[in-house]
């Protein structure tokens, strides 16, 4: 049977990362899946899944990359995965915006996450951004899926809350779908 | 007459929601005035709203015509406690904002708007705007509710980008350029 991977890894950014570790996959006979690669700054980040074909197996993917990771310039981490682990998240929870900016200072990505880990608010993108300049804003979007029973509207109240205490400004906004 | 200082963010006074403006007010004509002033000492700015100044009254001063290559119909508009009366389509262009002088973004918008306000003269008037224009006024009632553009983004990686140049008012103008405050 075919062996699901997911593989993580970081390293400097240059021209040709992607190229040259998708072509060990593509050599090796693999079937990309889902994928999500990034520039943060000057940090390049991977988070692929595939298939390894039969008859080969993860320690050969893992050999490959071994052999290329010095050239790669990024550590590369590969898992097996199971076939729960493959399944996609809950499409029909409701997806919120939460949108969370205000003058930069330690402690607001803690504090407004761990109230969303206390509603039992489910993550699926995070992304922050700290401005340049003397007095630099940070600034937070997630996407989030709301657990049974918590509205958008509880969601709003209770995180502004957290907000004002942070001294931080927070919107929440659905996620809205045309269906055509 | 004066050039009035711009709040930026993360000043709080921005998120304060703004009072009706009393039309008998006496120092409106001059608020006015200064509010002019202050957007056309701004290259590129195409609108102000009075928050923006500290001064927390429903009033919003739009020309887009300082732009030229944005379309345009109605020139400079002073537009007193505006209302929005109606609004239809959706538009996704990008927008700067004297007060978030780091960023522009992506913010999605009417397409086209009806607003009542209330005029220089006095006089209630009805607008009828559409694209760059809709979306200046959008952009400056936000400010009379303390709403910024970030609070209309969905994703910092698609949405939200560093200014690399200042107020040029040609940036992106297949895009419509640069919105006003």
């Amino acid at each position: 049977m075919a062996v699901n991977v997911v593989l993580t890894g970081v390293g400097h950014d240059r021209v040709g990362i992607v190229a040259e570790l998708s072509k060990i996959l593509y050599e090796l006979g693999c079937n990309l899946l889902d994928s999500s690669m990034t520039l943060l700054r000057s940090e390049f980040a991977v988070i692929l899944m595939a298939q390894i074909p039969d008859g080969k197996s993860i320690d050969d993917l893992k050999e490959r990359l071994a052999a290329a990771e010095e050239r790669l310039g990024m550590s590369v981490f590969v898992r097996e995965l199971s076939e729960e682990e493959l399944d996609e998240e809950d499409e029909d929870a409701e997806a919120f915006i939460v949108s969370v900016y205000g003058a930069d200072r330690p402690g607001i990505v803690a504090g407004i996450t761990a109230e969303l880990a206390r509603l039992g608010v489910n993550l699926t993108d995070v992304e922050t951004r700290k401005t340049p300049g003397d007095r630099p804003i940070f600034m937070m979007v997630l996407e989030v899926t709301l657990p049974p029973g918590l509205s958008g509207d509880n969601l709003k109240s209770e995180l502004q809350t957290v907000a004002a205490e942070l001294q931080v400004d927070l919107s929440v906004n659905s996620v809205e779908v045309a269906d055509l | 007459m004066a050039v009035l200082p711009v709040l930026v963010y993360p000043d709080s006074r921005l998120k304060k929601v703004s009072a009706p403006v009393d039309l008998e007010d006496e120092s409106l004509a001059g608020l006015i005035e200064d509010l002019l002033e202050t957007m056309n000492s701004s290259p590129g700015c195409i609108g102000i709203a009075a928050p923006q100044c500290d001064i927390h009254k429903r009033l919003i001063v739009v020309d887009v015509s300082r732009n030229p290559n944005m379309k345009q119909k109605h020139g400079l508009m002073i537009l007193i406690n505006p209302e929005l009366l109606s609004q239809s389509g959706k538009n996704t262009a990008r927008e700067g904002c004297l007060s978030l002088p780091h960023l522009t973004a992506n913010v999605t918008r009417a397409k086209r708007i009806s607003v009542k306000a209330t005029n220089r003269e006095g006089s209630e008037v009805i607008i009828d705007a559409s694209g760059f224009e809709a979306r200046a006024i959008l952009h400056e009632m936000d400010h009379l509710d303390g709403i910024l553009f970030l609070d209309r983004v969905s994703s910092l990686k698609t949405d939200v980008f560093r200014r690399k140049r200042y107020l040029t008012g040609t940036e992106d103008s297949d895009q419509g350029g640069q919105a006003g405050s």
